[in-house]
């Protein structure tokens, strides 16, 4: 007899307090997202990872040993460090090995995240697009796009981004 | 010891550790084919993942006719072709679904641990020498002579896996192993 | 060596793998007792097998394989991708379909809390992983790829695991 009242009350309470929840993350949502300076700095590291003589290049050693475990590569070279600032809604290309490109398009900052499309393009005539990713990676964070054959190894890019 | 069919059931039931079984119980006896395929470790251990993960996904399409090996093995084997393929071998093999390879066979052995030195530079050298000699070997004699060699399928099987009549299994095995005694000369004298 | 020696070692394989039947093994096995030159080379066919088996097997013997089941489970479980298995909201909206209403709203309001104190300002990136990123899509026109985490740091691959036709090994020269 008690109960139906109860439930009640309880969703009536836990309506109003979800509404008020909801309200309040959505102004702190956006405040933070207003606080975004208008442009990520993107740095894309291209490494050769093969079975030659083994080594990990210095520049790349911190990117290699949060990922290595996953890999059964013993060389890890680093072929070119490229950093771009990409602005808000804009695309910056990043030349890679083997007449290849990688577009990255910054598409803002929401949820501690910086919002990235990351295409990766022939340059060719006829050119084709080989992937394309949309992702949010926390700020200072990396992520990698790789297993494109590349020499005796395989192609890893090593996308970091910052505000 | 859970047998495959107790496992599945509880992978089924989103148990993971039971696919763990599974996975540990058979990626010897798939790595070795698939190198066997391949010719490098990097693309026998990536078609042996994918074969796995490929399986985990899609085993609510498993039905139990064959067995969990059999498919898994299937699996494996065309993954192991498609990557060869798909990275510049343009074989021109494709596979059937239907194969029915034979029973395991239980444990791999281990290389004897009472070799010495020579014995073991000349083991090496020697596989090394297998290796080079089975990837020179066109694809289909290649593919024939993995899955009859390592694998131990029957014609039938390697027939309906190569889409080919027995006789021409029996063919390509018989000139792939002619080119193998060539190639390897006196180590099988 | 004989016409008869020419067609024996044709089946000599055969003979070898067990595969021959009849007549086919008749003329093969009663051939092989008189002639030591086939005898001598379906020898070199079983050395051969042994050989090739052993090395294989001996081969997988020594891999270390137990990045397997990590890389497997990491691909899995990696969120995004179909595992074939039932769909995350479904499973979600199980868990607020629960009997008890009281329980769904306790749930409901303890999510608005975590809700909450996630979006509160301040320290709040220490709870984020160094490279915690989402990936909301993955998408190729050639190519098919598998999404892993690697590390504390949770740092995610979208690894190329085939190609299409157009790509070739050639294409290696840097031009940054």
């Amino acid at each position: 007899m008690i109960i139906v009242p109860l439930r009640k009350s309880l969703v009536t309470l836990a309506t109003v307090f979800a509404i008020l929840a909801i309200v309040f993350f959505a102004n702190v949502a956006s405040a933070k997202d207003e606080g975004y300076g208008g442009s990520a700095r993107i740095t894309v590291y291209v490494i050769e990872a093969s079975n030659g003589v083994p080594g990990v290049d210095p520049e790349i050693r911190e990117i290699v040993e949060q990922f290595e475990g996953a890999f059964r590569y013993s060389t890890y070279k680093l072929v070119s460090k490229i950093p771009k600032k990409v602005g808000l809604g804009e695309e910056e290309k990043f030349s890679l090995p083997g007449d290849r490109e990688l577009v990255v398009l910054c598409r803002g900052y929401k949820h501690n995240r910086i919002k990235l499309n990351v295409r990766i393009v022939e340059k060719r005539k006829d050119s084709r697009e080989l992937l394309n990713t949309d992702f949010g990676i926390v700020d200072g964070g990396t992520m990698i796009i790789g297993g494109y054959p590349h020499r005796d190894g395989k192609l890893m890019l090593a996308i970091s981004a910052d505000m | 010891m859970l047998s495959d069919e107790q496992l599945i059931e509880r992978i089924r039931q989103g148990d993971t550790t039971a696919f763990q079984a599974l996975v540990e119980k058979y990626q010897k006896k798939l790595y070795a084919v698939a190198y066997g395929l391949l010719g490098n470790r990097e693309d026998a251990l990536d078609s042996v993942q994918e074969a796995f993960v490929k399986a985990y996904r899609s085993l609510d399409r498993f039905k139990g006719e064959s067995s969990f090996y059999t498919w898994l093995y299937r699996i494996t084997v065309n993954a192991a072709i498609d990557m060869g393929r798909k990275q510049g071998r343009r074989d021109e093999v494709e596979f059937l679904e239907e194969v029915e390879p034979e029973e395991e066979k239980g444990e791999y052995p281990v290389a004897s641990s009472i070799e010495n030195p020579s014995q073991q530079l000349m083991r090496k050298e020697l596989g090394a020498m297998i290796e080079d000699a089975i990837q020179q070997l066109p694809a289909e004699q290649r593919t024939a002579i993995v899955l009859r060699e390592i694998e131990g399928l029957s014609y039938k099987e390697i027939a309906n896996l190569m889409r080919c009549s027995e006789g021409t299994v029996m063919s390509r095995l018989h000139y792939g192993r002619k080119k193998l005694q060539e190639i390897l000369g006196p180590h099988v004298q | 060596m004989t016409i008869r020696c020419e067609k024996v070692r044709e089946l000599l394989g055969g003979f070898h793998d067990n595969e021959l039947q009849g007549r086919e093994f008749r003329t093969v096995s009663e051939h092989l007792k008189v002639c030591a030159g086939c005898a001598g080379e379906l020898k070199r066919l079983e050395t051969m097998s042994r050989l090739l088996k052993a090395h294989y097997e001996e081969l997988a013997g020594k891999e270390d394989l137990s990045q397997v089941w990590s890389r497997v489970s990491a691909a899995i479980e990696t969120p995004g991708v179909s595992d074939g298995r039932e769909p995350l909201l479904e499973r979600i909206m199980k868990i607020f379909a629960l009997p008890k209403p009281a329980w769904a709203i306790a749930g409901a309001v303890a999510v608005v809390v975590v809700l909450m104190l996630a979006s509160l300002p301040g320290d709040h990136m220490s709870t984020l992983a160094a490279n915690d990123c989402i990936i909301d899509k993955v998408d190729s026109e050639n190519c098919s790829f598998m999404l892993y985490e690697a590390g504390a740091t949770k740092m995610k691959i979208i690894w190329v695991i085939d190609q299409g036709s157009g790509e070739t090994e050639q294409q290696t020269g840097v031009t940054s």
